[in-house]
């Protein structure tokens, strides 16, 4: 009951910046982690005033460890497509993470079930968000997607080192450095697919899927994760370049809750 | 349960200013739990707050579901979401 209200409070704190839109939200870091759900919006008054209330008090947090998670191999789930053709995509430095906008025009996204969902942007974490264990990747890849009642699905493609990534590499030099700045005129046209793992089945993915949160303020939850379970190659040369950018740009394990991780294995 | 009737009260409100300005969306934040996480559990007295503001503006779901992913598509495209 009281984790009920905490979060319909938080739930509301977001649905006021929404529908206000008067300030801006307070500039945070990773250094400040620990610290999210405290950082206050000086202009407003409680509970607005708590804008990343939701990083400190959600219980459906992400990332997750992966290995801890009692894992589900349950009756049949959504069949997971994933349709990402080729677009010309725009490069943008968010101050946070490097990240690749879709076209406006871009048709593809990731068909869970029946219901298509848009790919909006896919962006890169340094090192991986979740975890299996000890294991940690080097880095991980987001496909962010919005559906059509608002709600995010994220497919999570975990980063090892390997083979140099050609597709990785024109991500990173189209990549604007300033922070904030984004390159949308290169004109650079790839298939985001070839993000995906070599040899998979585009047309029935194999994931771990949980319910989770933004990893980044102001960490809403309702965010639906897919976590594919085969990950791709970058060359170290290459990960080094995007640490270059953003390096240690990634939330720490959150506690999973009781929930379950359910998988199509 | 008084708590939760304010919390209420302030959801009706913002929906009710979201489907009248619709126009600043300069800076929004994520909403992609808002509706359905405030309506689970008791849900009777959002749905008539809800109803009572949708007859003013008349918003249907699906003009609300399509501000809220225009919302969230122009946040994602500007923050690391
Ligand atoms: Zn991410």
């Amino acid at each position: 009951m009281k984790t009920n209200i905490l979060v319909s409070l938080a739930s509301i704190i977001f649905t006021g910046y929404v529908t206000m839109a008067v300030s801006a939200p307070p500039h945070w870091s990773y250094e400040e982690e620990p610290h999210w759900g405290a950082l206050e919006d000086a202009s407003q008054v409680v509970p607005l005033r708590y804008p990343y209330a939701e990083c400190g008090i959600g219980t459906h947090q992400s990332p997750v460890d992966l290995a801890n998670a009692r894992i589900v191999k349950s009756g049949p789930l959504n069949k997971l497509m994933a349709r990402y053709g080729i677009d010309t995509p725009s490069f943008i430095n968010t101050g946070h993470a490097i990240q690749v906008n879709t076209s406006p025009d871009f048709t593809g996204g990731l068909k869970v079930g029946k219901e298509l969902l848009p790919l909006i942007q896919l962006h890169f974490h340094e090192p991986s968000e979740h975890v299996f264990g000890d294991k940690k990747f080097p880095a991980e890849l987001h496909f962010v997607h919005v559906s059509q009642d608002g709600k995010i699905a994220v497919l999570a493609v975990t980063i090892n080192i390997g083979e140099e990534n050609a597709v990785f590499q024109t991500i990173l030099d189209n990549m604007p450095y300033g922070s904030g700045e984004e390159n949308s005129t290169s004109g650079v046209r790839f298939k985001l697919s070839n993000l995906l793992p070599s040899g998979i089945n585009t047309a029935n993915l194999e994931y771990l899927t949980l319910a989770g949160s933004l990893t980044t303020p102001p960490c809403s939850e309702g965010v639906q994760w897919y976590v594919l379970t085969k990950s791709i190659a970058i060359s170290s040369a290459q990960l080094e370049q995007m640490k270059t950018f953003y390096s240690n740009n990634a939330r720490s394990v959150q506690s999973l809750n009781e929930r379950s991780v359910l998988s199509n294995r | 349960m008084r708590i939760k009737l304010v919390l209420v009260a302030v959801l009706s409100l913002s929906i009710s200013c979201f489907a009248e300005s619709g126009e600043d969306q300069s800076k929004p934040l994520p909403a992609a739990d808002q509706v359905g996480n405030i309506s689970t559990g008791n849900e009777q007295p959002v749905q008539i707050k809800v109803e009572k503001k949708k007859s003013k503006s008349q918003p249907s779901q699906e003009e609300i579901n399509v501000d809220k992913q225009s919302l969230m598509i122009d946040y994602c495209r500007k923050h690391t979401c």
